[in-house]
């Protein structure tokens, strides 16, 4: 449908991609050469604190500067083995995170997809509204709950199960449960999605040719959802090994992951080219999953978590 | 004059040639008709008259202006789709508006135009209701309106009757004719049924791969086929590979795997030709036992199959060769004679019943 | 035949649900509580609320907060239907991978890095953080997810009607605004409400592009949830649950009051 001679469509066209094109451009793209550019400068005093390394467009120069292009921030990163536990604590616990978030919401998936049709609408908005609600505030009900003299313990205690407090605040359990909690309709509604473009019909011949309830879920079932359960696990995992409210919050002592580093690194220490360079090392990290991500999206067009109620 | 006329039109779809090299030329007040099996080209082809596609190579004229480049929104011809397209989220009256305040018409006139377009569709008092709430025959006519509203110098028409149930075809199909003759509006009908162009155009093109085929009306496409595509797409048909071989006084026969065929005076084939004969199912005659008058074409066979379908009685007769003829009797009262399977029978048929094509 | 048998599946669903809302739930509890510690229960009061409406501070940063979301969500709204027409509707063009991949992207990736990415970038350009580019934040963050949105409602649009509406004479724009833009419309307004929400709660975008003079509620919010549990943030909490869960059900009603009163 190119319109080659069509002057007016042409026009119309170019605005239609032209504006977030160019806006993703000024506001996606630039701000990411700019953190690379960041990454490889020289830490300095004063602000901003670095010092550019491309500034000019001037072979001469350029191929100078290029010369004088700096590792140091990388360099300090590999040697500093805080950086390193960071990155290994955060892609575990985005791992560990991912796996139990996926056990608890595929019975919930399968439960709405094989809910009254009329029913179904309902329950997919009662899975989307908690995402509607702040984050923030989600992740501090956790607070409330999970602090020694919080709720769990004190209902735990009521019941008479435990004499002392469980110690979940303030430890990698706590981050656990908050990931969990915060991603879980994340997790939901892809594969919702592909369960119920499952044909009801395939499950019927399974049983026709004697699998059992439990089996045709193992054969047929899981083996289908496959494609809800990668988008599913991608969206809970990317964005975890990042994270910065919920470790921040939760987390305790123990708990070291990337997105509180980078944090500290930024607001703390003012080390703005570690920083960058943590944010480089932390997408190359993710640029696997997020290539993965990229390519579902782009197939699926319209696969996507987050539905209108 | 010609309304409509295509010069050489080619379209391609990536490396996929939909219409390849198509010259056709449509009359005023004529009901043409598109035919052809799905992906032969004809929707394509339609689509570029209505200005969704601009033709690779070739022209486009419409009542003698060229509109290759012209955009749809331009070109003075409307379309019924085969979806309908009805806008959901308007009125049938605001539907059949729709084109009408496009061309910036008085409101008076609008509405004036809207009631005449709801009477001609005997849609009187649904004015008001949503696309949504009209059974599938209502919504082909709201669309027909829609479209019939703007006046266009051509209707196209995508695969009219499909989405309706089988009853309703046939009664729309014979209401479509009959608008068209009233209104004298040039139709363009596409459809991938030989029973639909049958009935209702006057002139038909087949087409196939891209190409056009043959165009004829529908007793020339049926009763002389110009290619072996077209008599097997049109109806059923007994085809024979053969070859001429050669004058029996003015007479022409042709060798084939089932025997010896007559063919009858056919002077312009000539020996050695390689040729088909094709006979339609209703030309084959069955008998118990041959009849003395006609001596040519008969085939000594067994019924393999038998299908009753009530105006006529389908047989499948294996002959020599393990060939297979298929044959059709009407049925005309309880009197008819049937043969079941396993009967031993013989087929004839005239010679001049046989269609000869080239191979 | 079903997977599941009835109670199981009740069984789960309700387990499921009661996780996702029983938190929500005890912030709402309460911020509703007379006790000053936080998980003691004392009685019914109104008292935190109360304390809200003296706090200057915390009403500045709603405001601005408020201004942030609806300005960004209408950018966001704007260019994410606009996108969604150029990759929804445009056949085939160049770096197609790179604009899908841009406006993809924001939707997982950890905002912390976004958040340093826009920082560096206001930074070099030499623009002072603020509510600017706070907005342009929360623009850039809130365009991906309008995209999906409004792209999964095209998709769904019938091309032919287009078709029908340019073989009826309308040229592109009017095709747009009386056929393309009344049917998307319930998609559009869900991915404003969407990319107002995000605005709304976002803590670590805002944190890295704002300034000192634009400083949101959820920072406000963070700074004290860093000090403890404290009634106070309980009561705006469960303010912010009401306002965004009220919007949504006004812009549900909202839709279903148009559909009920178009043209019977």
């Amino acid at each position: 449908m190119i319109a080659r001679h069509r002057r007016p469509a042409q026009a119309g066209r170019l605005v239609v991609l032209g504006l977030p094109y160019l806006w993703l451009l000024a506001f996606f793209l630039a701000p990411f050469a700019l953190v690379l550019r960041v990454a490889l400068s020289q830490s300095a005093l004063g602000r901003p604190p670095y010092t550019p390394v491309f500034d000019t467009l001037d072979p001469v120069i350029l191929s100078q500067k290029l010369r004088e292009l700096s590792l140091d921030a990388f360099a300090r990163l590999a040697a500093d083995s805080l950086y390193l536990d960071a990155y290994l604590g955060s892609l575990a616990m985005a791992a560990a995170a991912t796996f139990v978030t996926l056990v608890l919401a595929f019975p919930m998936a399968l439960a709405i997809a094989r809910s009254d049709a009329r029913l179904r609408p309902l329950l997919l908005v009662l899975v989307i509204a908690p995402f509607w609600t702040s984050a923030l505030v989600r992740v501090y009900a956790f607070i409330m709950i999970l602090k020694d003299e919080g709720l769990l313990n004190l209902a735990l205690r009521g019941l008479g199960l435990i004499d002392a407090p469980l110690h979940i605040f303030a430890t990698n359990t706590a981050v656990l449960i908050g990931i969990v909690y915060a991603y879980f309709p994340f997790m939901v509604l892809p594969l919702y999605a592909a369960l119920d473009a499952q044909d009801k019909t395939l499950r019927e011949a399974a049983a026709d040719l004697g699998a059992a309830p439990l089996q045709v879920l193992a054969r047929i079932t899981l083996p289908l959802a496959w494609p809800g359960i990668a988008a599913g696990s991608l969206m809970v995992f990317i964005p975890a090994v990042g994270e910065f409210v919920i470790p921040d919050l939760l987390g305790g002592s123990g708990t070291l992951m990337i997105g509180t580093v980078l944090w500290s690194d930024f607001f703390a220490n003012r080390d703005w080219p570690a920083a960058a360079a943590a944010a480089v090392v932390l997408l190359a990290l993710l640029a696997g999953p997020l290539a993965l991500y990229e390519r579902l999206q782009v197939k699926d067009g319209a696969l996507t978590p987050r539905e209108t109620p | 004059m010609p309304l409509l006329r295509l010069e050489h039109v080619t379209k391609r779809h990536g490396g996929f040639t939909a219409v390849n090299d198509v010259s056709l030329t449509i009359g005023k007040g004529e009901l043409f008709a598109l035919l052809g099996p799905s992906g032969c080209g004809k929707t394509t082809l339609l689509r570029l008259v209505a200005g969704f596609e601009t033709p690779d190579q070739g022209r486009v004229l419409i009542d003698g202006e060229e509109v290759t480049e012209v955009p749809a929104h331009r070109r003075p011809v409307n379309m019924m789709f085969q979806s309908y397209a009805l806008f959901p989220h308007m009125s049938v009256e605001k539907n059949i508006a729709f084109g009408l305040v496009q061309d910036g018409l008085p409101k008076k006139e609008i509405a004036a135009r809207v009631a005449d377009g709801l009477r001609l569709v005997q849609l009187e008092g649904l004015g008001a209701r949503r696309p949504d709430r009209l059974s599938g025959g209502q919504r082909q006519r709201v669309a027909l309106a829609r479209a019939l509203v703007k006046r266009p110098k051509l209707l196209l028409l995508d695969e009219p009757l499909a989405a309706l149930d089988k009853r309703l075809r046939e009664e729309t199909g014979f209401e479509l004719v009959h608008l068209q003759k009233t209104l004298g509006t040039t139709f363009l009908v596409v459809t991938h049924d030989q029973k639909e162009a049958m009935a209702m155009a006057g002139r038909i093109a087949v087409m196939r791969a891209g190409r056009i085929e043959q165009i004829g009306t529908a007793a020339e496409i049926y009763e002389r086929p110009a290619s072996r595509h077209v008599a097997e797409f049109v109806g059923e048909i007994n085809l024979f590979d053969g070859e001429v071989v050669g004058p029996d006084e003015d007479r022409r026969k042709v060798a084939t795997a089932a025997g010896v065929l007559d063919i009858g005076p056919r002077a312009r084939f000539a020996p050695g030709a390689a040729i088909i004969v094709a006979v339609r199912p209703e030309r084959v005659v069955l008998a118990r036992t041959a009849s003395g008058a006609i001596e040519a074409n008969a085939f000594p066979g067994t019924i393999a199959e038998k299908a009753y379908l009530g105006d006529v009685t389908l047989y499948r007769v294996a002959i020599a060769a393990g060939l297979v003829l298929r044959a059709a009797r009407p049925n005309t009262g309880p009197g008819d004679e049937m043969f079941e399977p396993g009967d031993s029978v013989v087929a004839t048929f005239a010679p001049e019943s046989c269609v000869v094509l080239r191979a | 035949m079903r997977g599941a048998a009835p109670l199981p599946r009740a069984f789960v669903l309700c387990l499921g649900f009661l996780f996702l809302y029983a938190p929500i739930a005890l912030v709402i509890l309460y911020s509703f509580n007379a006790s000053r510690l936080a998980t003691v229960w004392g009685g019914w009061s109104l008292r935190w609320y109360g304390a809200l409406l003296e706090n200057e501070q915390l009403l500045a940063s709603a405001a601005t907060t408020a201004e942030a979301a609806v300005a960004s969500a209408t950018i966001a709204t704007i260019l994410g239907t606009l996108a969604a027409i150029a990759l929804d509707r445009f056949a085939r063009f160049r770096s197609r991978t790179l604009f899908a991949g841009m406006i993809y992207a924001p939707l997982v990736l950890p905002e912390v890095v976004m958040g340093l990415a826009l920082l560096l970038l206001f930074v070099s350009l030499g623009l002072e953080r603020g509510f600017v580019t706070l907005v342009v934040a929360h623009a850039t963050l809130g365009l991906g997810f309008v995209t999906v949105i409004v792209r999964a409602r095209l998709v769904g649009v019938d091309r032919t009607l287009e078709e029908a509406a340019a073989d009826l004479g309308a040229g592109p724009v009017t095709t747009f605004c009386r056929i393309t833009l009344p049917l998307i419309f319930p998609a559009v307004a869900a991915g404003f409400l969407l990319a107002m929400t995000l605005s709304l709660d976002d803590l670590v975008l805002a944190s890295f592009t704002t300034g000192p003079g634009s400083t949101t509620l959820p920072m406000r919010i963070y700074s004290e949830v860093r000090l403890g549990v404290s009634p106070q943030v309980n009561a705006v909490s469960t303010l912010m649950i009401a306002f965004v869960w009220l919007s949504l059900a006004a812009a549900a009603l909202l839709d279903r009051w148009r559909r009920s009163t178009r043209v019977p």
